[in-house]
């Protein structure tokens, strides 16, 4: 008996250690294997390594004055990405319908997502393992730069135009600085507030940015040039001549080739072979142009996407823009003159995109962009 | 032992004196027979009324009175026997067998002599004849100590001839037939079945150790046995011998249709659910309704589950239940309500079905039981929704062609959408002047005359088939009791080309380790084998002329049927880019269905063990311990193997091969010889442990028993893969490639460019999910009469969200029982056997999938060419540190009855079921960067009420006849959803949950007929018509109903007479609309597809047709047929219907052979049954649509079944 009873307090032991085992708060707090949580400072520059800003159907374009409609393709779009095309090309009050969240905000790598993500680098990157303190600064300052590029979009799509008189108390926009899908309350700001923020981002980047090694990271150049972009929504054109000229010195110290396409060379169609030539077109597009990220007109790629079937031959480019363009001009094989699949061509000259079928196109800063900020600064200074 | 016996002066009679005797008896009887033909008909009547009688005066007397002749040895006749015998007008057949009854002399009559001699050992002719002779037995019957019984029953089975043992045990039955059964029944002891003989000596009683237990019903929760007097919940146990019966699927859990109220097992949702979302063959089942919501769009992976959970042997069970062999199982029971379920905490909300094994019990005998059957599932019926036949194809696109060439007269884009399909090529080559109309028209008309549905049924389906054997043996002593069975399953589906093997092992032992301690250890091993050919599959869409072989068996190359195959689908390749594709890569791209069979196969070979191990020690008196431990360990290899030939094969090469043009020498980047193999891993292992502690003790009127343990669980599923090209399937071996070169894709391919992104290897450690458990378990009872149980358990898991208020919410439930027919002022009601009442109340969970949210920001790797190093993170999911488990709160009244002295029984409970944190994407702030997360985002409600009914309907000797009926009623209710409402017509006809409505509810449009030009209007809430598109609103679009059935149930009826069973079973389910196969219409403009319904042909085609047809007009252009709503029409009541229907799903005829001929091959019993399964007895449709089938194919009807089942 007395064995047994032994055998019994060994037992209760037994079973009192393995409860201990498994109660442990580390029993269940493990991280899943097939993913990853964001610990070390590598962990947050390879966020920043896939991250892109990109934007579909973009309201503007089916606003604006170069494109038309043509029927019977435009009545018989049906679903909900085309019936809002077809609502903003009207002019309608009610883009969306009730139940539907604007795709301008829900878009998977739009800039109110990427801000989630940006604001999580910028509260928890200096706070990470492993890295150095420059390592993690310079992080920090390409996420805060990233803020502030969404937000200027966000700005440029939800509220009017800058206006020093009335900046103060025009509306801006919920200034989001919190990475957490359970917040709820949130405020517009005033316009003023809202470019202050993307200044101040922007300023305090400038620092520890470095030089353009890829044109999908941001660089030093592309801060100085969304400095200069933004000082030019505000009318501040002295201060964005500074940055557009910096952003010009900064081209030169580049690591990769920051240059102007030859149109008449990569866009000739009497001479598909020639290096680095872009056609030919298949139909879907031009083969052989260059990927975002080799393109190298680009100082900092976002993509705007603009595929939807139903739609490729409901928006045409309108007559009179048909009209702006000689017929030599070599920038009309960007877009084709035929329905797809077939051999019906557009009236009137008009003709739809073909470039970037399925990649989208580059709507982010170019080197074409800076001449033309260049200029405008240079005109309005009388220079 | 003595011998009791009325011979005296024993005398041997040699045999061959017999023999003179019957020869002298042949002559006698035939002279007889030839002088005095019909003497015996006319019997004289004896009448003897006398007391202690001799034998021989009794005999004296009936020769006097009879005036037949006597022969007989004067010395057989006993002398001192006396008889007491009262005849009155008897024939003299029956004066002899009075008279001799009990003495060991037999006669026999011979016109109008009779022969009295001794019976002795009988000749092969005797024994023929004895067959029909009775005779008397006597025996004497012994407990297990040897001590006499008295009062056992003795009777012959199929007669009332019966007696009982007297205060020596001896037993003396007259009149036996000697080839009947002789059964002696003991209370408490094991029946025992002898074949009649004069003597059968001394026959020893066994007890029936489990005879007690098994009157008793019990109940399993997984954690603990109840017994139903004590129980308050809502169980259920299905009729296991039908459940063993049926043959129609492997499946345990599908075989529990119609036996279970309550439980819905739902055979459309499974015809419709393809194999790999089966949810290991749980697919289709409900326990009370559906509590969750599974899959938030259609096409993502499910967050929850709502089947019920499986527990085997006290342990949760996640993999295939077809693994699980019927004949092993012993029993099942099916907990419904908080108090039955909620012990298994944040996964009880669906229901828990609860299967324990079978054990070897302690004093058997080895017992050696063999079941099979052979079940012919046939082939399933392709034609089930006709289509268009090859002429009424041909002359349709002959009258619609000229319409559509105004819209297409580009030929090179129609192969580009369509391929190059043969009727399309001679009508664009007629309409382009290629050919004569006399050329175009003789062609066509051979197409007309051609129709592939014979080759299609010879050479890509066969017949289906399911064998399954098992032998099991079991046995055991006091210390050690063991079950094992061996099991083969072979299932032939339709798909020529595929075996299916399953092997089984299982092992139950149980060891007695002094009197406090047992050891129980029971091991499942599954092995699963597959192999599956490439054959081609056979769409109905594939235009009805294109043969397979030609005339002279030739197999046929149907280009069009294969483009490019991608991740996205097929891309159409037209003749015209594969001749140019083939010449510069050298690749053979044609396609050949029937030669394509050869070319790839795939092998899977799984191995599942299922092992639990039990131990119990007895603390102290009442006081036990309990350890249970389970470990759940599976691996599964798969192998692909495409030789070069196969064409998904050479298109990948194809792809990736580089040539300018057809002269220059083509770069193979992805070898040209040898094919591929894919090889994949995946294994999974869960273990549970679990340590409790259970009290139990009687006293007075008390019954008190209390449960409190510790469970942990954890559960890790990995997987690897890898991908071998140039693979040489007979020397196995392989040719390297550049990865690298291919991830960065290859310039100037042959068909533009290709890049591969995936590695050659894969796999890794899956999402691990664990979960640590505390609960416990009170069950007291006062009087036998009031019972009260309660259940608290607390869950805690990774799965769920870091927060405090995510994990600390503990499950609970209360009951009472009130045993109302046991009160004294019931005693008065005679017929009421038994009646109790339950309540009961609770809370259970359902927990999420691993890997549905997590508590920090998840990142996952990707790779992109546009990539800052070409590689990063993406945040793929964001934090939600507040996601909890769905709760529910289950309301239970039930009350269970018995009356008519058992003869009905049955159990009746309403339900109400109020689930709360539904799990889905719940709706945030779209600032916050997302528009939606997963967490907890709705609620909604089930009522339901399910009876349970069994009777013995006739209760004989030799027949009877017993009944069970289900019926479950469930109404289903979404009551909130934090999700916004359909604004439009088309956006609500789309969904299938809205708040205020059943969970799959149907909505449809109301159409409105046709309009002047033939296409279809919706009839819109104002009552206007009109045909323009996206103007519906909500409020003009109709609420059909839900198809999830609302009422189910099922009817057993078995009769048995003597050894014939007949068991029929019908299931029903109702309430319920579902969405007809047939579709009239089409939006395709040309008519490149045999998707075509015979209706198509009533259609609109001239003005006025609206007033004839519903069915919207042809049109021959993209335009149109985007300026028009087709679903106007096709997704309106016309084509919702009732789906109730009443199917008997299975009906078995059964016999059992005469133990004495299963004897003769040592076996104890032998049983043999047919079945037919499957049999339509009533649909509500007029349109005779099997509710079961909305697709276009239905599975074979009718089919037939043959079993045996054998006990050594």
């Amino acid at each position: 008996m007395k064995n047994f009873n032994i055998y019994i307090v060994g037992l209760v032991l037994f079973t009192t250690m393995l409860s201990q085992v498994s109660c442990k708060k580390e029993f269940l707090e493990v991280v899943p294997k097939g993913q990853t949580i964001a610990i070390t400072t590598a962990d947050y520059e390879k966020l920043l390594n896939a991250n892109y800003l990109t934007s579909s159907f973009n309201a503007s374009v089916y606003r604006g004055d170069e494109v038309s409609g043509l029927q019977p393709y435009f009545d018989g779009m049906s679903d909900l990405i085309n019936l809002r095309m077809q609502r903003l090309f009207r002019y309608e009050d009610r883009v969306y319908n009730a139940d539907q969240v604007p795709d301008e905000i829900t878009g998977e790598s739009n800039y109110i997502r990427k801000l989630y993500l940006f604001n999580k680098i910028i509260n928890e990157v200096m706070a990470s393992q492993g890295g150095t303190e420059a390592q993690k600064l310079a992080i920090l300052a390409e996420a805060k730069a990233g803020r502030a590029i969404c937000n200027f979009m966000f700005l440029s799509d939800f509220t009017k135009p800058y206006n020093a008189a009335t900046a103060t108390t025009d509306l801006g926009i919920p200034n989001l600085t919190i990475a957490d899908v359970n917040q709820k309350n949130f405020k517009r700001e005033t316009l003023n507030q809202g470019y202050d923020l993307v200044i101040k981002d922007l300023s305090e980047a400038l620092p520890d940015l470095g030089i353009t090694v890829h044109r999908r990271k941001i660089s030093k150049l592309a801060a100085e040039f969304y400095l200069s972009r933004v000082y030019m929504a505000m009318n501040n054109y002295p201060a964005a001549k500074l940055h557009v000229d910096a952003a010009f010195l900064e081209c030169s110290k580049a690591a990769i080739p920051i240059e102007l396409y030859d149109y008449s060379v990569v866009l000739n169609p009497d001479n598909p072979d020639a290096p680095g030539s872009w056609l030919p077109d298949s139909g879907l597009g031009l083969d052989n142009e260059p990927l975002a990220a080799n393109n190298t007109e680009v100082i900092y790629n976002i993509t705007a996407g603009w595929f939807q079937f139903q739609s490729v031959d409901a928006f045409v480019f309108s007559p009179r823009t048909a009209g702006l363009y000689v017929p030599a001009d070599r920038r009309l094989n960007l877009y084709s003159p035929f329905e797809l699949f077939s051999a019906k061509i557009h009236p009137n000259g008009m003709r739809r995109r073909t470039s970037g079928f399925f990649t989208g196109m580059n709507v982010g800063p170019t080197l074409a962009d800076m001449y033309l900020m260049r200029a405008e600064c240079n005109a309005r200074a009388n220079n | 032992m003595y011998k009791i016996s009325n011979r005296y002066g024993a005398a041997y009679v040699p045999p061959y004196s017999k023999l003179m005797l019957i020869m002298r008896l042949t002559t006698v009887i035939l002279i007889a027979s030839i002088l005095q033909v019909s003497a015996a008909t006319f019997g004289q009547q004896i009448t003897i009324n006398r007391k202690n009688a001799t034998l021989e005066s009794l005999l004296k007397e009936i020769r006097k009175q009879s005036q037949y002749d006597f022969f007989y040895e004067g010395k057989i006749i006993p002398r001192n026997k006396s008889i007491d015998i009262s005849l009155k007008n008897a024939g003299i057949n029956e004066a002899l067998k009075r008279v001799l009854a009990g003495s060991s002399l037999t006669y026999t009559i011979d016109g109008k002599i009779v022969t009295i001699k001794k019976q002795s050992e009988p000749s092969l002719l005797d024994k023929a004849i004895s067959v029909f002779e009775n005779i008397d037995i006597r025996g004497k019957v012994i407990d297990e100590n040897g001590k006499p019984l008295i009062g056992a029953s003795v009777f012959v089975e199929d007669s009332r001839n019966k007696t009982t043992t007297n205060e020596k045990g001896e037993f003396y039955l007259r009149d036996v037939s000697d080839n009947s059964t002789v059964m002696i029944a003991y209370i408490g002891y094991q029946p025992i079945q002898l074949n009649a003989a004069r003597d059968l000596g001394t026959i020893k009683m066994q007890p029936s150790t489990g005879k007690l237990d098994e009157v008793e019903i019990k109940f399993n929760t997984g954690y603990e046995q109840i017994s139903r007097e004590r129980a308050a919940g809502s169980f259920a146990k299905p009729n296991m011998k039908v459940m063993k019966n049926r043959t129609n699927t492997p499946n345990i859990l599908q075989r529990l249709e119609g036996l279970v109220p309550g439980l819905l097992v739902n055979a459309q949702a499974i015809n419709q659910t393809s194999a790999a979302d089966m949810e290991g063959g749980r697919a289709g089942l409900l326990v009370r309704g559906q509590s969750s919501i599974p899959i938030l769009t259609p096409g993502t992976a499910p967050l929850t589950s709502t089947t019920p959970l499986i527990v085997i042997d006290g342990i949760e069970f996640n993999g295939d239940i077809t693994q699980v062999n019927m004949q092993d199982v012993d029993d099942i029971t099916v907990l419904k309500d908080a108090t039955s379920a909620s012990i298994w905490g944040a996964k009880a909300a669906n229901g828990v079905i609860v299967i324990t094994t079978k054990k070897g019990k302690a004093g058997d005998k080895l017992k050696i039981d063999y079941d099979g059957y052979y079940a012919f599932q046939g082939r399933p019926n392709l034609d089930y929704v006709p289509r268009l036949n090859s002429q009424q194809f041909i002359a349709l696109n002959r009258e619609l062609f000229p319409q559509y060439l105004l819209f297409n007269k580009n030929y090179k884009t129609v192969t580009q959408n369509f391929g190059s399909l043969p009727h399309l090529k001679i009508q664009y080559d007629r309409a382009r002047n290629k050919i004569s109309q006399a050329q175009a028209d003789f062609k066509l008309d051979s197409l007309a005359h051609l129709s592939n549905t014979n080759q299609i049924s010879d050479f890509f389906v066969r017949d289906a088939a399911t064998l399954n054997q098992t032998i099991s043996v079991s046995g055991g002593g006091p210390v050690h009791t063991f079950y094992g069975s061996i099991n083969h399953i072979g299932t032939q589906n339709n798909t020529p080309g595929t075996e299916n093997n399953q092997y089984k092992i299982n092992l139950n032992n149980n060891l007695v380790l002094g009197k406090r301690v047992s050891v129980s250890v029971n091991a499942d091993l599954t092995n699963t084998v597959t192999r599956v050919g490439n054959t081609y599959s056979p769409a109905r869409s594939i235009v009805p002329y294109q043969m397979f072989k030609d005339a002279n068996g030739n197999p046929l190359n149907i280009n069009y049927l294969k483009g490019i195959p991608t991740d996205e689908g097929n891309i159409v390749l037209p003749d015209s880019l594969r001749t140019i594709y083939q010449s510069k890569s050298r690749i053979d791209l044609s396609y050949n269905p029937i030669l394509e069979q050869s070319t790839a196969y795939t092998t899977t070979n799984g191995l599942y063990a299922r092992l639990v191990g039990g131990i119990k020690v007895s603390v102290m008196k009442g006081l036990d311990f309990q350890g249970t431990y389970g470990y759940n360990v599976s691996n599964t290899n798969t192998r692909a193997v495409q030789d070069q030939n196969n064409y998904a094969m050479r298109i990948q090469v194809m792809r990736f091969t580089q040539a300018a043009n057809s002269t220059v020498i083509p770069v193979y980047n992805i070898p040209a010889i040898g094919g591929r193999l894919n090889v994949n891993t995946s294994a999974s292992k869960e273990w549970t442990l679990r340590n409790q502690l259970f009290y139990n003790r009687d006293w007075d009127k008390h019954q008190f028993s209390l449960m409190a343990g510790q469970q942990a669980t954890s559960s890790t599923p990995v997987t690897t893969s890898g991908i071998y090209y140039g693979w040489d399937d007979q020397l196995q071996t392989s040719r390297p490639v550049d990865l690298a070169k291919l991830a960065a894709g290859i310039n100037g391919a042959v068909a533009g460019s290709a890049d591969l992104p995936e590695n050659n290897v894969g796999g890794g450690e899956g999402r691990i999910a664990r979960t640590t458990s505390y609960y416990a378990n009170l069950g007291y009872t006062f009087d036998r009469k009031y019972t009260l149980n309660a259940t608290w358990r607390i869950d805690e898991s990774n799965l769920f969200g870091r927060d405090k208020s995510a994990q600390n919410r503990p499950v609970y439930s209360i009951g009472g029982k009130w045993a109302l027919g046991t009160e004294n002022f019931m005693k008065p009601i005679n017929w009421l056997n038994r009646l109790d009442i339950r309540l009961t109340y609770g809370i259970t969970g359902n927990a999420p999938f691993a890997g549905t949210a997590a508590s920090y920001d998840i990142l996952s790797a990707q790779n992109d060419p546009n990539y800052v190093t070409g590689a990063g993170f993406i945040l793929s999911s964001p934090a939600n540190t507040k996601l909890s488990w769905e709760s529910t709160r289950i309301y239970n009244a039930g009350i269970d009855f018995s009356i008519f002295k058992d003869r009905l029984s049955g159990s009746i409970d309403g339900y109400i079921k109020k689930t709360t944190d539904l799990i889905g994407a719940l709706s945030t702030s779209p600032l916050t960067g997302y528009d939606n997360v997963i967490g907890n985002y709705g609620s909604m409600e089930n009522k339901g009420i399910d009876i349970g009914l069994t009777s013995t309907n006739i209760l004989t000797r030799d027949f009877t006849w017993n009944s069970g009926f289900t019926f479950s009623y469930n109404k289903n209710k979404l009551t909130s959803l934090r999700e916004n409402a359909p604004t439009t017509g088309e956006a609500l006809v789309g969904t299938n949950r809205l708040v205020g409505y059943p969970l799959d509810a149907s909505f449809v449009y109301n159409y409105g007929g046709l309009n002047s030009v033939g296409d279809p209007q919706i009839r819109r809430a104002d009552g206007s018509v009109t045909s323009e598109i996206n103007v519906a609103l909500p409020e003009d679009i109709l609420y059909m109903g839900t198809t999830q059935p609302v009422w189910s149930g099922g009817l057993q009826n078995n009769f048995q007479y003597k050894s014939f069973g007949l068991s029929a079973s019908i299931v029903y389910n109702g309430g319920h609309v579902m969405r007809s196969s047939r579709n009239p219409t089409t939006n395709e403009q040309i008519i490149g597809q045999n998707d075509l319904q015979l209706g198509f042909l009533d259609r609109w085609k001239v003005a006025g047709d609206e007033n004839k047809t519903e069915i919207p007009r042809y049109v021959p252009s993209g335009e149109l047929a985007s300026a028009r709503n087709l679903s106007y029409y096709t997704s309106s009541q016309r084509f919702t219907m009732n789906a109730s229907y009443i199917k008997l799903r299975d009906i078995t005829l059964s016999y059992s052979l005469p133990t004495l001929v299963a004897n003769k091959i040592n076996a104890q019993a032998i049983s043999f049954r047919l079945q037919v399964n499957n049999l339509l007895l009533w649909t509500a449709n007029d349109e005779g649509m099997d509710p079961e089938f909305t697709g276009s194919i239905r599975n074979a009807q009718g089919t037939i079944s043959l079993g045996a089942h054998i006990t050594f």
